[in-house]
């Protein structure tokens, strides 16, 4: 049995406390549950889940595991996830733009570092569905950290098209 | 019916203890059950967003223990148990309390016959 259709109708509220428990590193089987804690409750109730949980921020943080602040694992977390990919999608951009205007040296040296930064982001993050914890499927297959990543490296390659003819149109 | 309603300090500082003794009368239970009990008891109203977060810490230090089941026609329920650990705490904290109650009403009355010369 898998539901979710009760908090579809909370759509707004339910993907705001997915979000901040992404954000607070709970695991996706752990947000499964407390999803399903949440459905639970606002079935048998009749409340809203803004009635019964409060602001969907809030509430996340009360759930969050108390070590999610916890220096350096942290640290290195954001490097991983945020600042290699973002460097790897700036050279991406910046060496499409080289080889659009004929610098092709430059421009192929840049792009290859950073689709493979790309990718090594990609490789290496966790994909962590959240799963529902009675049937174990995926409740909301594209809000995975990778999942994010694919849109995210998507705009990237978008802008790496762009400005590999903008480079053509200015060389 | 007069809703009932204790200073919320007292409520907050006693729910997670008040909660792991109906769990431990209940034996099995699920979150909405345990409201409702805590109101009939005359607690007052509690929300599900403070009890969850309560049973999601009991069940860490292992006084409780939860599986997942059928609800009445709607999603999953989560049923929580008893642990052997939980027993002995309600024991350990009923004995405690009833030490603190006493300390907290001779207190309170100002009578100053039972406090260290």
């Amino acid at each position: 049995m898998m539901t979710n259709h009760v908090l579809a109708r909370h759509s707004k509220w339910r993907d705001a406390l997915v979000l901040h428990l992404r954000l607070a590193d709970v695991p996706g089987d752990r947000i499964g549950e407390i999803l399903l804690e949440v459905e639970s409750h606002v079935a048998e109730t009749g409340e809203t889940p803004q009635e019964a949980f409060g602001d969907a921020k809030s509430y996340a943080t009360t759930r969050a595991e108390p070590h999610h602040d916890d220096l350096p694992e942290r640290g290195i977390d954001i490097v991983r996830q945020v600042l290699l990919p973002g460097l790897g999608g700036f050279l991406l951009a910046i060496g499409s733009l080289r080889l659009g205007s004929g610098e092709l040296l430059s421009g192929a040296i840049m792009g290859i570092i950073g689709v493979a930064l790309l990718v090594f982001t990609f490789a290496t993050i966790a994909d962590d569905p959240v799963r529902h914890p009675q049937s174990g499927q995926p409740l909301m297959p594209w809000q995975t950290p990778r999942g994010l990543w694919t849109f995210m490296a998507g705009f990237w390659v978008i802008a790496a098209v762009v400005n590999f003819f903008l480079g053509r149109m200015w060389g | 019916m007069e809703e009932i309603t204790w200073p919320p300090e007292w409520t907050r500082a006693t729910l997670s203890q008040t909660a792991l003794a109906i769990i431990g009368a209940e034996g099995t239970t699920y979150g909405y059950r345990i409201l409702q009990r805590l109101e009939a008891a005359g607690f007052g109203k509690v929300k599900g967003g403070t009890l969850y977060p309560i049973l999601a810490r009991l069940e860490a230090e292992g006084l409780i223990s939860s599986s997942w089941g059928e609800g009445e026609g709607g999603p999953g329920r989560k049923f929580v148990s008893i642990t052997d650990a939980g027993r002995a705490e309600i024991a350990r904290s009923a004995t405690r309390w009833q030490e603190f109650a006493t300390l907290i009403s001779t207190i309170w009355s100002g009578d100053r016959s039972k406090e260290d010369a």
